[in-house]
């Protein structure tokens, strides 16, 4: 099994949206700090949400169990507290766009913003419903450094998402969110993460179109053949970790 | 020679309707002058008991609707502790008719804040609404803005809704001498600090609840001549009395004059209804097994009795109300995880070794 945790070990624990990830490391598209080692651990969707907190550690149902070892390539069939000094959550279900497109709705029946208190405790009861949330926290908990990237926007350009019976046409009003009503949502994700012990990095604003949308230049090969419009480029991956180099660096762990 | 008693059916009758039925046998409590639907916007409001009906109504299928709902994604549990979904507005209760309207009048910009704001540990409590944030407000801004979105909830209620159910709790109530203001709580329990100079008690007799609820359905009809209305009177005693008097003597005093003008404005206007709720659980033919050990709570099998009546007396009444079938909830809103359909080909060609 794997040893204990190198001073600058990363795990990036995720669903399918890290295959992004790791094309763009492949492809030279970013690059991990000097420093640091990777690992990626996860599972597709249907077997990711197989994955739960048993016995003080991350483990895939038997089913998963398979496909998570041939993510890892190491081996690893858990992850628990003090294996890696980071890890790092990409996608893993955490559907902030979700959350972004209902509150934007209901904030546009209103003439003023909720108190902080009614948001942190809204934004908070949603990050909570997702699983890998709540195990990150216990990560976080338990002493390790963690971070979270939530799945990314839907695809622009793919297919009409505002058209009767789509994803968000329930949610006109999600449409016309400026980057001001975006960042007034973050920064909530943030400062809830935050007091869960993990750090959120915030989808990079220039990949976003209208209001709560990635932009179509960012979809994953063959998007629009196969109606993809969750996943993405490795570009996009790229473009999302540049906002995650810096943030390692700057909370760094003494060796 | 006939008498006027000759004619009337069983329920006029104590032995026919209350002693051979007993407790479970009632029937006809309650002959309502207009159909309630489901399809009809039904608006609650008023002390404790009027949460139940809400709900109830809600859980049925109803229109009950939600004026100032809850962001998306609250719990339950904390949208109600922040006093989301447990009225149509976020007012919380609303125990008096006197209270009722000075909502109504500062929503309609009919009278003016007075700018009070109670401060406790340094958060900001309204004094018309002191647990409606449990911790209280981080700033007196939103306090305000907060204060403002529940404005614009009532107008819309009142404008939107076909039913304002609303139930009478209390007669005695605080009022602040200088500005008029009346409060939910008396100052100084949940927040705020009681001047006795300032702070007075009033304990409404009959004329002066019966002006503030005809007042209020005034208003109403000014602002929605189809609104129809339907009192009830809660039966959760008082938790304290500052009458001087007994507590259960002033509940009793409290109850018979919140019934007494419920039936009085009830029977003068056709639009206005009055649901016997209180009776159904306050009557001795119930012999108090709608109360907690307490005596003061309402357990769960009241409340069911209650909405019982309450839809077989409307079904016998309006018997095309027995063909309309409850609605299911809307459905819930979730996000499809779309990406899942070919995840397991991304995942295959990101990591083929």
């Amino acid at each position: 099994m794997p040893s204990r945790a190198e001073p600058h070990s990363l795990c990036i624990v995720g669903d399918s949206q890290i295959g992004s990830v790791a094309l763009a490391l492949k492809e030279g598209l970013t690059a991990v700090p000097d420093g640091y080692s990777l690992e990626f651990w996860g599972s597709e969707g249907p077997t990711f949400r197989t994955i739960d907190w048993v016995d003080g550690a991350m483990r895939p149902a038997p089913a998963a169990l398979e496909r998570v070892l041939e993510v890892n390539g190491n081996g690893r069939d858990h992850v628990a507290p003090g294996q890696f000094d980071t890890v790092i959550f990409y996608g893993a279900r955490l559907r902030v766009a979700t959350f972004f497109a209902q509150y934007f709705q209901w904030a546009s029946g209103r003439v003023t913003q909720p108190s902080r208190s009614v948001l942190e405790t809204a934004v908070h009861d949603f990050a909570i419903s997702t699983r890998a949330y709540r195990m990150g926290r216990s990560l976080a908990a338990a002493g390790d450094r963690v971070f979270y990237i939530p799945a990314p926007f839907s695809t622009d350009g793919v297919r009409d998402l505002a058209a009767p019976g789509s994803l968000y046409h329930p949610y006109p009003a999600a449409f016309a969110a400026t980057a001001e009503d975006r960042a007034y949502l973050w920064d909530m994700f943030e400062e809830v993460a935050a007091r869960d012990g993990m750090t959120l990095i915030r989808q990079p604003e220039d990949t976003v179109t209208s209001g709560i949308l990635t932009r179509a230049e960012y979809s994953c090969a063959g998007a629009v053949e196969e109606d993809d419009i969750g996943h993405k480029s490795p570009a996009f991956a790229a473009r999302w970790l540049e906002e995650l180099w810096p943030a390692l660096d700057a909370r760094a762990r003494a060796a | 020679m006939t008498h006027p008693y000759d004619d009337l059916g069983p329920e006029a009758f104590w032995k026919t309707a209350v002693a051979e039925p007993g407790a479970f046998g009632l029937s006809g409590l309650w002959s309502p002058k207009f159909p309630i639907r489901p399809r009809h916007k039904i608006v609650t409001a008023g002390s404790c008991f009027a949460q139940h009906i809400g709900r109830a109504l809600a859980e049925r299928g109803y229109g009950w609707i939600d004026c100032e709902p809850a962001p998306p994604f609250m719990q339950t549990e904390h949208a109600r502790n922040h006093g989301y979904g447990v009225f149509s507005f976020r007012t919380g209760n609303i125990y008096t008719p006197a209270m009722l309207l000075q909502w109504l009048e500062l929503a309609y910009d009919m009278r003016a804040d007075t700018g009070e704001v109670w401060v406790k540990d340094g958060r900001f409590h309204d004094p018309l609404r002191p647990a409606i944030e449990p911790d209280g407000f981080a700033t007196e801004d939103e306090l305000w803005d907060a204060r403002r979105e529940t404005y614009a909830a009532l107008r819309r209620a009142v404008e939107t809704a076909d039913v304002f159910v609303f139930t009478l709790g209390l007669t005695e109530r605080w009022r602040n001498a200088d500005t008029g203001a009346e409060y939910a709580l008396c100052p100084g329990t949940v927040a705020g600090t009681f001047d006795p100079d300032k702070h007075i008690f009033v304990n409404a007799n009959t004329r002066q609840t019966q002006a503030a609820l005809m007042d209020v359905i005034r208003l109403f009809r000014a602002k929605r001549p189809k609104l129809r209305v339907l009192l009830t009177v809660s039966p959760v005693p008082l938790t304290a009395t500052a009458s001087g008097k007994h507590v259960l003597t002033a509940t009793h005093y409290s109850k018979s004059v919140l019934r007494a003008v419920a039936g009085m404005v009830s029977d003068r206007y056709g639009f206005v209804d009055y649901f016997p709720s209180y009776e159904i659980i306050t009557h001795p033919v119930f012999r108090g097994m709608f109360f907690a050990p307490n005596m003061r709570s309402v357990v769960p099998e009241g409340v069911a009795t209650v909405m019982k009546h309450f839809f077989a007396d409307q079904i016998a009444a309006f018997p095309e109300l027995r063909e309309l079938r409850v609605m299911p909830d809307a459905a819930q809103s979730a996000e499809m995880a779309e990406e899942d359909v070919r995840c397991e080909e991304v995942l295959l060609d990101a990591f083929a070794r």
